[in-house]
C-alpha cells in the first residue's frame, strides 16, 4: 500500500490504515488482559 | 467520481490563520514544532527541578528543601524528563522527519495525531497539579515522596497529589499509544511506491521498534496504576499484603513497562545517530541490516529483563538467574551498534559539525553507560550498588548522552531543514563543549560517592561525600545554565541566518534515498502530495 492520487485511492488507503490501527489497539487491549491474570500476583516470580 | 472533484477535495491552500493552525491541526510539521516546543519547554521545567536537587545536595545537612518536598522534586523531575520532555521531544522528531524520510503526504491518522499531541498538555497540568494539591485540598495528605517508580505502599499512604499523578500517566500513556499507533501505521501504509522495508532510513525503523515497544508495555503501566488507584479509593489489595495482594507485584507490572521504557527513550537517538553519523563520515551505514536485527533483539530482550531492577526484593534463585543473564545478554546488540557506528566511521572522510561531535561524544559516553549497566546486572555486585548515587551516575550516563544528546544531535542535524537557515555552527559548538563536559563533572564524581555508600533519594547525606557533591552541584548549575544557550541558538536560527539549501549537508544522502533531503529547506506546508518515484537502493 502506497500514498495514491485518486480518491478511490485514497479511500482504501484510510481504510487499510484504519484496520491497521485497530489491530494495534487490540494489541493494546491484548496486553491487558495478559496483565490482568495476573492479579493477584501468586504467579509473578516470586 | 470526475477530475474536478477530486482535485477540489485534495487541493490545500497553505495553512489556516491564527489559533486555528495549532489548535486544529492536522499537519505533521506543524503537530511536530508543537511536541518539540512541549518538550523543550518541559526540559526546562524538569531541569530547574534537578537545579534544586543539586542546590539541596550541595552541602551535607538540610539548605533549602523540607525533606519531604526535596522527595518530590526527585519524583516529579524524573516524571516530566521521562515522560514530559523525552517521549514528547522524540515524538516531535517522528512526526516533522518520517513522513517526510518514506515519501508520504502526512501521518496516516492526522486528526488522531491531533489529539495525541493536544493530551499532552492535559497531562501536563495534571502532574503540575500534582505538586499543589496539598495546598489546593487541605487535609488530603502530602506531596507525592515515592519516586517516580510509585512503589506501594508508600504510593497507596501518599496524599492526593498520587491520584494527580496516576491521572497524569493515564493521560500521557494515551497520548504515546495513540502516537505509537499513528507512526507504526504510517510506516507500514504510507511509504512511497518502490520503498522496501530495508530502504527505509534507520531512524524510520529505531521508530517502528519504539512504536511497538510502547503499545505493548504502556497498557500495562495504566493497568497497574489503576490498580493503584482502586487501592487507594475503592478497596481492593492488588498490592496490599493484608488482604491477600502482593506490593511486589506492582514492582513487576511498573518494570515491565519501565524497563522497555529505557529502550523507548534510547531507540529514537539510536536511529539518530545512524542517520548522522553516515552524513558526517560519508560513508553508508556499516551494517544496516544487523543494526536493524540489533534493534530487534534489543526489543525481545528488554520486555523480558525487567526485574533486575528489584534484584534486592528477595526474588527466589532462577527467577534472579534469569533476569540477570538476560541483561548481560543486552549488552550483545548494544554493543553491536556501537560497533556498526564505530565502523562507519572507520576511514570515513569525516568532519566534525555540532551534530557529529554529539553523535561521537554520544558514543563514547554511552559505553560507559553500558559498562556500569553490565555491572549492576550482576546480582551480588548489585545488592551492594542498589540505591545507592551509583545508579545514579550510571542511568544519567544511560538517558543523557543515550537519549538527550542524541535529541539535541537531532535539532543541530535538521534544524536547517526545518527552517530554512544554518545555525550559528561557533555557538554550536560552544553549546556542545559546555554541555558535554559540565555533564561530565556533574555525573562522574557519583560513581565514586555512590561505591562509597551514599544512597540516592534521601536529602541529606554523610559529610564525608561532601567535596564531589559540592564538584557535582557546581558542574549541574552550568550544565543547567548551558541549556539557556541552546534556546538561544535555536530562536537565532529561527530568526534567521545563512540560508540552507535542500541537501543541506553534503553527505547527507549517502546510502540511504534521502527523500527528506529532496524538499525545499524549510518544506512546504505540504510536501508529496504525489508519491516521489524511487530507484532501487543497494545495500
Amino acid at each position: 500500500m502506497t500514498n495514491s492520487d485518486t480518491n478511490q485511492q485514497r479511500q482504501e488507503l484510510a481504510r487499510a490504515n484504519l484496520r491497521l490501527a485497530l489491530v494495534l489497539g487490540g494489541i493494546v487491549l491484548l496486553m491487558l488482559a495478559v496483565m490482568f491474570y495476573f492479579w493477584p500476583g501468586s504467579q509473578v516470580p516470586a | 467520481m470526475n477530475a474536478e472533484a477530486v482535485h477540489a477535495e485534495g487541493h490545500h491552500h497553505g495553512p489556516p490563520k491564527g489559533y486555528k493552525r495549532w489548535l486544529f491541526s492536522t499537519n505533521h510539521k506543524d503537530i511536530g514544532t508543537m511536541y518539540l516546543i512541549f518538550a523543550c519547554v518541559m526540559m526546562f521545567l524538569g531541569g530547574a527541578m534537578a537545579m534544586l536537587i543539586r542546590a539541596e545536595l550541595y552541602m551535607p545537612g538540610l539548605q533549602f528543601l523540607e525533606p519531604d518536598f526535596y522527595n518530590n522534586m526527585v519524583t516529579n523531575h524524573a516524571l516530566i524528563m521521562v515522560f514530559g520532555m523525552v517521549m514528547p521531544a522524540a515524538a516531535g522528531l517522528a512526526n516533522w522527519m518520517i513522513p517526510l524520510m518514506i515519501g508520504a503526504p502526512d501521518m496516516a491518522l492526522p486528526r488522531l495525531n491531533n489529539l495525541s499531541f493536544w493530551l499532552l498538555p492535559m497531562g501536563a497540568t495534571m502532574l503540575i497539579l500534582s505538586m499543589f494539591a496539598p495546598v489546593l485540598f487541605p487535609g488530603t495528605g502530602g506531596l507525592v515522596n515515592t519516586g517516580w517508580t510509585l512503589y506501594p505502599p508508600l504510593s497507596i499512604q501518599a496524599g492526593m497529589g498520587m491520584d494527580f499523578l496516576i491521572f497524569t500517566i493515564h493521560i500521557l500513556g494515551i497520548s504515546s499509544i495513540l502516537a505509537s499507533i499513528n507512526i507504526i501505521v504510517t510506516i507500514l501504509n504510507m511509504r512511497a511506491p518502490g520503498m522496501k522495508m530495508f530502504d527505509m532510513p534507520m531512524f524510520v525503523w529505531a521508530w517502528l521498534f519504539t512504536g511497538f515497544l510502547l503499545i505493548v508495555v504502556m497498557p500495562v503501566l495504566a493497568g497497574g496504576v489503576t490498580m493503584l488507584l482502586f487501592d487507594r479509593h475503592f478497596g481492593t489489595s492488588f498490592f496490599d499484603a493484608a488482604g491477600g495482594g502482593d506490593p511486589v507485584l506492582f514492582q513487576h507490572l511498573f518494570w515491565f513497562f519501565g524497563h522497555p521504557e529505557v529502550y523507548v527513550l534510547l531507540l529514537p537517538s539510536i536511529g539518530v545517530l545512524a542517520m548522522i553519523i553516515p552524513t558526517f563520515a560519508r560513508k553508508p551505514l556499516f551494517g544496516y541490516k544487523s543494526l536493524v536485527g540489533g534493534m530487534a533483539v534489543l526489543f525481545t530482550l528488554g520486555l523480558v529483563a525487567w526485574a533486575h531492577h528489584q534484584y534486592t526484593v528477595g526474588m527466589a534463585y532462577g527467577p534472579t538467574e534469569w533476569f540477570m543473564i538476560i541483561t548481560i545478554l543486552i549488552s550483545i546488540p548494544v554493543g553491536l551498534m556501537l560497533l556498526n557506528f564505530m565502523m562507519t566511521m572507520w576511514r570515513g572522510a569525516m568532519t566534525f559539525e555540532t551534530p557529529m561531535l554529539f553523535a561521537v561524544s554520544i558514543v563514547l559516553m554511552f559505553s560507559f553507560a553500558g559498562v556500569t549497566g553490565v555491572m549492576l546486572a550482576v546480582v551480588p555486585a548489585d545488592l551492594q550498588y542498589h540505591d545507592t548515587m551509583f545508579v545514579v551516575a550510571h542511568f544519567h550516563y544511560a538517558l543523557i548522552p543515550g537519549s538527550v544528546l542524541g535529541l539535541f544531535a537531532a535539532v543541530f542535524y535538521w534544524l536547517p531543514k526545518w527552517t530554512g537557515n544554518m545555525y550559528d555552527e561557533k555557538l554550536a559548538k560552544i553549546f556542545f563543549w559546555w554541555n558535554v563536559i559540565s555533564f561530565n563533572v556533574t555525573f562522574f564524581p557519583q560513581h565514586f560517592y555512590g561505591l562509597a555508600g551514599m544512597p540516592r533519594r534521601i536529602v541529606d547525606y554523610n559529610p564525608a561525600f561532601a567535596d564531589l557533591n559540592m564538584l557535582s552541584s557546581i558542574a549541574a548549575f552550568s550544565y543547567g545554565i548551558s541549556h539557556l544557550l541552546f534556546l538561544y541558538i535555536i530562536i537565532k536560527t529561527v530568526r534567521g541566518g545563512e540560508r540552507a539549501t535542500d541537501k543541506v549537508w553534503e553527505g547527507s544522502m549517502i546510502g540511504t534515498h534521502g527523500l527528506e533531503w529532496t524538499v525545499p529547506s524549510p518544506p512546504p506546508f505540504h510536501t508529496f502530495e504525489t508519491a516521489p518515484t524511487l530507484k532501487p537502493l543497494q545495500h
